[in-house]
């Protein structure tokens, strides 16, 4: 199902190879509000979140000389990228979590029903995101936030349509759950 | 398309018609004006969308914008120096060749000259005619 229409980043890139900076600022534009809102969304700390992106932009421009034009859709490989450095991220915060100090507990006084009038939609959405398993997450952030197609996504993640799908369906489902009750 | 099917794309890609597969679309689409479980179903995901779209995160900001940009910056002018690097290295390379090559000459020629004249010389009915010693006296 993968489609072979031209890559709409193809004129972009050729340009940022050449080290134009027209094309660089445009880059820019286009994909690092992409890549910072991939990172936010996996990552939950914008700090973490900026250095991803930067990082996946410094990889562009290494990149972008040497592209091998027709060979992979350029921002499918570009997700790739800026998912395996959350990755990177995600193992190193584990292992630093395993020596660290266990995270300070919630105050059982205050009541959750005024927590929650306290956050608004958007956090609560947020947070029921960073509930979901790591694999469910990456799935609704690469298909539904960052809109790939389903067959770009599962690309990125390195599995199937179906195990997309799967993933996909299991995290609305939790995803549902965690809303109940909360209206837009 | 059949109206499991319908229920699963609905239950995975949302209420969005966008978001679904290429391949089904129109099949789902035409799918939905003939199934009312169905509408009912994307009624109700379409209220999750509506949740879901409530989470954005703020764009970067210039301080951003302007990191990016020095990067590349950096980068680029970096790679201008490693290439002009390269350039430089062969043709030192290749002026160090010549250098070599032209002293592996000059120091090798004479010694091939005096051994070519040693051979020549080798090769030449000696110089003095025999020493008369009365032998070949009549």
């Amino acid at each position: 199902m993968a489609t072979e229409a031209a890559d709409p980043d193809d004129e972009l890139l050729r340009c940022v190879g050449k080290g134009d900076a027209t094309a660089m600022q445009a880059m820019v534009a286009r994909k690092l509000p992409r890549l910072l809102a991939l990172a936010t969304r996996l990552l939950g700390n914008r700090s973490d979140a900026e250095e991803v992106a930067q990082e996946s932009l410094l990889r562009i421009w290494r990149q972008a000389p040497r592209w091998r034009f027709g060979e992979a859709r350029f921002d499918t490989w570009l997700h790739r990228v800026a998912l395996n450095l959350c990755h990177d991220r995600l193992r190193k915060r584990h292992r630093e979590e395993l020596v660290a100090e266990p995270p300070e507990q919630p105050d059982p006084d205050a009541s959750p029903d005024l927590r929650l009038v306290q956050q608004d939609e958007g956090v609560r959405v947020a947070a029921a995101l960073r509930t979901l398993p790591e694999r469910q997450r990456e799935a609704i952030v690469l298909q539904y936030y960052q809109g790939l197609p389903n067959t770009a996504a599962a690309a990125v993640m390195g599995i199937s349509v179906e195990a997309l799908e799967s993933l996909l369906s299991r995290a609305r489902r939790s995803l549902r759950a965690a809303l109940q009750g909360v209206r837009a | 398309m059949t109206p499991e099917r319908l229920a699963g794309i609905l239950d995975t890609y949302g209420a969005k018609p966008a978001r679904w597969p290429d391949a089904e679309r129109a099949a789902a689409l035409q799918r939905l004006t003939v199934d009312a479980a169905a509408t009912q179903r994307l009624r109700d995901e379409a209220l999750l969308d509506v949740l879901l779209d409530c989470s954005t995160v703020p764009a970067p900001d210039a301080a951003m914008i302007q990191r990016a940009t020095a990067a590349f910056r950096q980068h680029h002018g970096l790679a201008i120096l490693r290439k002009w690097w390269v350039g430089c290295t062969l043709a030192s390379a290749a002026l160090a060749g010549a250098v070599a090559g032209t002293l592996v000459i000059a120091v090798a020629m004479p010694r091939f000259e005096d051994q070519q004249l040693l051979e020549w010389v080798d090769a030449q009915p000696t110089l003095f005619t025999p020493v008369d010693i009365g032998e070949g006296a009549p």
